[in-house]
C-alpha cells in the first residue's frame, strides 16, 4: 500500500511539473517572419546576404576573370591555353535569388513591418528592389531577354500545374525597359545623401539613376549597332532590339546622366596634384566622392586576396604574387599627354633601339592614368622603385646576345643581378612576372593586405561620376546633340587625367577613353559586346595586335666601353603565357540557354548558334 | 566467433567475385564516321579548338542532352556510340556554312559510316603549294556556291604543328577584295623554316558575318 502511495506521488510529481511545454518551446535559432521584419537589424542582415550575393563577371575574388579580355595574362606558372571565350562566361542565372528578394518584398510589405519608419522601411524596399533589377541587368547582358517574373513568389506541391510556372522569356527590350521603370520607380524612395552612405556599399537614389542610365545605354546601342550583326538574333526579338528604338534608349540614359549631374552629390575626385598618384587615389581610397556604388570588403572576415595574387615580387608580403599581370596592349592604349598614339617608342624609324637612361624614361608624358592602373619598370609602389628587367643584352661581335638568369639571382659570370626579382621571364616558374608589367589599380598599399591570412579590404567600384559623365557624352553623340556638348563631358574627364582635351570626339573616343579611364573595372566585354564590335577586335587572329597579348622585356646593355653601357633598351613580345588570340566568336555575344533549363522550362528558347 | 568471421569472409569474396558485372554496361562499341560533304566532297574546315562541330541527339528519353561531334580539319568526324537512332543536327552559324540545321536520321548499328550534307558558300579546289627557296607560293580555285556572303579575305598560313588556321600561324599573308575564281597567294617563309623543326601550311577563306572560312582539306608538309 505503502508502495502504491509513493509511485502515486511520483506520477503527480511527473504530471505536474513534466509538461513545461517542451514541444512548445520558441527556437532560438530559427526566426519567423513576424520576427524578421519586425526589427531593423534583422532585415538589414537579411539585405547584406543579398548584396554578397551580386558580383558577377570580372571581380577582385577571381583574379583569373581579368585575363579573360585585352588587360591582363595569367603570368604564375605554365602558359594558359584559353583558345575560345566558353559558352557560359559570366552567365548570370539566379532565380533562387530573384524569389528570396521577392520574399523579402512580402515580407518588408506586411504587418510586421508596419511598426518601422515608413522611411527606412522605404529605402529598404527600395535597396531589395534595386538589387532584384541590378540582377535582371545583369542576366540580360549575358542571356538576352529572360523570364520576368514581377513580385510573384511561386509555391509547388506535388498537385500544381508547373505549366504555370514555366514562363516564356521576354523580348530583350521587354527586360531592359522593365529595369529601367524599376529603377525610376526605386529613385524615388531611396535616399540620396552619399554622406550617410558608409564606403558606397549600399544603392541610393544615384547608383539606381545610374543603372538606369546604364541600362537604357546598353539598350539603345544594341538598337543601333546590331544591324553589325544580323545573325545574332532570334525570330521571337529575346535577342535583339529593333533599330527604331535607339533614340527613345539613348534619351532615357541622357536624363538619367543629367539628373545625377545635376544632382551635384558627386564630382571627380581632383585634390592630388600628382595627376597619377590622383587617379589612384579617386578609385582606391575609401571615401572617394566620385564612387557612387561599390562592393566593399572589412577586415575581420569579409576580405579578398587580390593584393595578395597580383602584386609585383618584390613588394610581396606572402609567396604569391603576379597571379595576372597586364599586357602591353593595355599601356599602349593609354594615350601621350600631348598625343593620341600611345605607341612606346622602343625603336626608331629605321629599326634600331631607341637607348634611354633610366627605364621610367620610356613611359615619360604618357597619360598619368597609366600610372594608376599599372605599375610599369621606374614606377613606384609603397616607396619602393619596381625595376623590371629581363636579362642583359651584351655586344658580342657586332650583335646583341641576351643574357639572362634566376629572378633576383646573382650572375656569376657579369657579377650582377641579371634579371630583376621583378622579373620579367618566360620560364613556368611561380609567380614571376611574365610580361613586365603589375597591376596597381585596386592593390591595396596595406603592407598586410598582401598576405594570405589577412587579405586585403579593397572595395570594388561598380559605378562612379566618371560613368556617368561617359554616358552623358555618349548618348549626348548618338542623339546628335552640338559637339561642345559631348566634348564638354569627356574633356572634364580628360583634363582631371591630366592629358590634353579634345575638340571633336567620336564613338572611338569614346571606345578609347571608356577602355582606358575603366581598365579592370568590369566594363570593357560588356561594352565591346553591346557595340557589336568584340568579334572585330578580338578575331583569334594570331597576327592582329589587338587580339594578341604582348609582353614589353626591358633589357639592360652590357658593353663597357660603349656610351651606351648601362643604358635601357625595351623589346615587345608576343606574352608567353597566352598562348592564343583572343577570339570572340559570335556566339560570344550572348550565353547558351543550358539545356537542364529547357528541361524543366520548353518555353524558353534557344540563344542564335545555339 | 570465427565461424562467423569465416562466413563473412566467404559471402565477401562471393561479392567480390561475382558482384561486378550486374551494374556496370559495357563501353560503346559503335563507332560512327563521317565528314561534312558538298556534293560528297568534303569541305576542310577549322580542326583545332573545338571550333567546328555537329550535335547528336537522342530522342526517347525524359530529359535530353545533345553532345558534340567535333569536325576535325579535313572534314571527318568520328564518335563512338551505342547501337540505336540518333539525329544528327547542326547549329546555326557554326561552320562556313548556310545554316539550315537539318536533321540526319542515323540508324548507329555497329560501325557506321555516314555523310551530313552542307552546303558551303565556296568550295576551295585544285589546291597546289610550291615552295621556291624561301617563297611559298600556293594557287587555288574558288567556287562560289551560295554568294549571299562575300568574301572577306583569302589567306596563305603556315604553321609549326599540324594544324593550321585563321586562329593558329606563326605567319601569313592575307589578301581581301578577292571574289571567286583562281588566286595565287605567296609568303616569304624564310625565317619561319630556319627557327620551326616542322613547318606545315594551308590555304583558307574567311566568309564575311561567320566566324569559320573554308579550307583545304589536306595540310601540305613544307618541313
Amino acid at each position: 500500500m505503502r508502495k502504491i502511495y509513493i509511485s502515486l506521488v511520483c506520477v503527480l510529481t511527473l504530471l505536474s511539473s513534466g509538461c513545461s511545454k517542451f514541444l512548445e518551446r520558441e527556437s532560438q535559432s530559427i526566426l519567423d517572419d513576424d520576427q524578421v521584419y519586425s526589427d531593423v537589424n534583422m532585415i538589414n542582415s537579411l539585405l547584406a546576404n543579398f548584396y554578397g550575393r551580386i558580383v558577377w563577371g570580372q571581380n577582385l575574388t577571381n583574379s583569373g576573370s581579368f585575363t579573360y579580355l585585352d588587360e591582363a595574362g595569367y603570368s604564375s606558372g605554365g602558359p594558359n591555353n584559353m583558345q575560345t571565350y566558353p559558352d557560359d562566361l559570366w552567365r548570370v542565372y539566379d532565380y533562387t535569388l530573384i524569389r528570396n528578394l521577392n520574399q523579402f518584398l512580402i515580407g518588408i510589405r506586411s504587418e510586421a513591418a508596419k511598426a518601422l519608419d515608413p522611411t527606412v522601411r522605404d529605402h529598404m524596399e527600395g535597396e531589395a528592389r534595386f538589387i532584384r533589377a541590378w540582377t535582371y541587368f545583369n542576366m540580360c547582358r549575358s542571356l538576352g531577354g529572360m523570364p520576368i517574373v514581377g513580385d510573384e513568389v511561386f509555391d509547388y506541391d506535388q498537385n500544381t500545374d508547373v505549366s504555370g510556372l514555366q514562363i516564356p522569356r521576354s523580348t530583350e527590350a521587354e527586360l531592359y525597359d522593365y529595369v529601367i521603370s524599376e529603377c525610376t520607380a526605386i529613385a524615388a524612395m531611396l535616399p540620396d545623401n552619399p554622406q550617410d552612405n558608409t564606403n558606397a556599399a549600399r544603392a541610393n537614389k544615384w547608383a539606381a539613376l545610374t543603372l538606369k542610365a546604364r541600362a537604357a545605354l546598353y539598350a539603345g546601342s544594341i538598337a543601333k549597332y546590331n544591324y553589325k550583326t544580323p545573325d545574332v538574333k532570334t525570330a521571337g526579338n529575346e535577342v535583339g532590339i529593333p533599330a527604331a528604338k535607339a533614340p527613345e534608349y539613348y534619351q532615357i540614359a541622357y536624363d538619367a546622366a543629367q539628373e545625377i549631374i545635376k544632382g551635384g552629390k558627386y564630382r571627380l575626385y581632383n585634390e592630388n596634384a600628382d595627376k597619377g598618384r590622383n587617379f589612384y587615389e579617386a578609385i582606391c581610397v575609401k571615401g572617394s566622392p566620385e564612387v557612387i556604388w561599390a562592393k566593399d570588403y572589412i577586415y575581420p572576415g569579409q576580405t579578398h586576396g587580390f593584393t595578395n595574387n597580383n602584386i609585383a615580387s618584390s613588394v610581396r608580403g606572402d609567396i604569391d604574387a603576379n597571379i595576372m599581370t597586364p599586357v602591353l596592349n593595355l599601356v599602349e592604349a593609354f594615350e601621350y599627354k600631348d598625343s593620341r598614339d600611345g605607341t612606346l617608342k622602343t625603336k626608331d624609324a629605321n629599326g634600331n633601339y631607341i637607348y634611354y637612361e633610366n627605364p621610367a624614361d620610356l613611359f615619360a608624358n604618357k597619360d598619368p592614368r597609366l600610372y594608376g592602373t599599372v605599375i610599369y619598370s621606374g614606377a613606384d609602389f609603397r616607396g619602393v622603385t619596381i625595376t623590371y628587367q629581363a636579362g642583359i643584352k651584351v655586344l658580342e661581335n657586332g650583335a646583341f646576345k641576351n643574357v639572362t638568369d634566376k629572378p633576383g639571382e646573382v650572375n656569376k659570370e657579369y657579377d650582377e643581378i641579371v634579371t630583376s626579382l621583378d622579373g620579367p621571364t618566360t620560364s613556368g616558374d611561380q609567380f614571376v612576372n611574365k610580361t613586365g608589367f603589375n597591376v596597381r589599380k585596386f592593390i591595396d598599399e596595406n603592407r598586410d593586405a598582401s598576405t594570405r591570412g589577412r587579405g586585403s579590404e579593397m572595395w570594388f567600384v561598380q559605378m562612379r561620376y566618371a560613368e556617368v559623365l561617359m554616358i552623358a557624352a555618349e548618348s549626348a553623340l548618338e542623339l546628335g546633340k552640338a559637339q561642345s556638348e559631348v566634348t564638354g563631358y569627356v574633356n572634364q574627364i580628360r583634363d582631371r587625367a591630366g592629358i590634353q582635351e579634345l575638340d571633336q570626339v567620336t564613338l572611338d573616343d569614346i571606345i578609347q577613353e571608356n577602355r582606358v579611364e575603366f581598365a579592370f573595372e568590369n566594363h570593357r566585354w560588356w561594352d565591346l559586346k553591346r557595340w557589336r564590335i568584340a568579334h572585330e577586335i578580338w578575331n583569334g587572329n594570331a597576327s592582329n595586335y589587338s587580339a594578341t597579348h604582348y609582353a614589353l622585356f626591358p633589357y639592360k646593355i652590357h658593353a663597357p666601353g660603349s656610351p651606351n653601357d648601362g643604358k635601357w633598351v625595351f623589346d615587345k613580345q608576343k606574352a608567353s603565357h597566352s598562348v592564343y588570340p583572343r577570339y570572340f566568336r559570335y556566339q560570344n555575344y550572348y550565353n547558351f540557354i543550358d539545356q537542364g533549363w529547357i528541361d524543366s522550362n520548353p518555353k524558353l528558347v534557344r540563344n542564335p548558334y545555339q | 566467433m570465427k565461424k562467423q568471421i569465416i562466413k563473412i569472409g566467404i559471402f565477401a569474396g562471393i561479392l567480390a567475385v561475382f558482384g561486378c558485372g550486374k551494374d556496370n554496361y559495357d563501353p560503346p562499341q559503335a563507332q560512327l564516321t563521317g565528314k561534312v560533304a558538298y556534293n560528297g566532297q568534303a569541305i576542310g574546315v577549322r580542326g583545332s579548338n573545338q571550333s567546328v562541330y555537329l550535335q547528336l541527339w537522342q530522342d526517347g528519353f525524359e530529359l535530353s542532352k545533345s553532345f558534340n561531334v567535333y569536325v576535325t580539319q579535313d572534314g571527318s568526324f568520328s564518335a563512338e556510340l551505342f547501337n540505336g537512332t540518333y539525329k544528327l543536327v547542326s547549329t546555326s552559324g557554326n561552320g562556313p556554312w548556310v545554316s539550315k540545321q537539318d536533321t540526319v536520321v542515323i540508324q548507329v548499328n555497329g560501325n557506321t559510316t555516314v555523310d551530313y550534307p552542307v552546303t558551303p558558300y565556296y568550295t576551295v579546289s585544285n589546291v597546289s603549294y610550291n615552295l621556291n627557296g624561301g617563297t611559298l607560293t600556293a594557287s587555288f580555285d574558288i567556287t562560289g556556291v551560295d554568294e549571299s556572303r562575300a568574301i572577306e579575305y583569302v589567306t596563305l598560313m603556315v604553321n609549326d604543328t599540324k594544324f593550321v588556321d585563321i586562329g593558329q600561324h606563326i605567319n601569313s599573308v592575307e589578301k581581301a577584295g578577292v571574289s571567286a575564281g583562281h588566286v595565287e597567294l605567296s609568303l616569304d617563309v624564310t625565317d619561319n623554316l630556319a627557327t620551326s623543326k616542322a613547318l606545315f601550311t594551308r590555304v583558307g577563306v574567311k566568309i564575311n558575318g561567320v566566324t569559320e572560312g573554308v579550307y583545304d582539306t589536306q595540310v601540305e608538309q613544307l618541313k
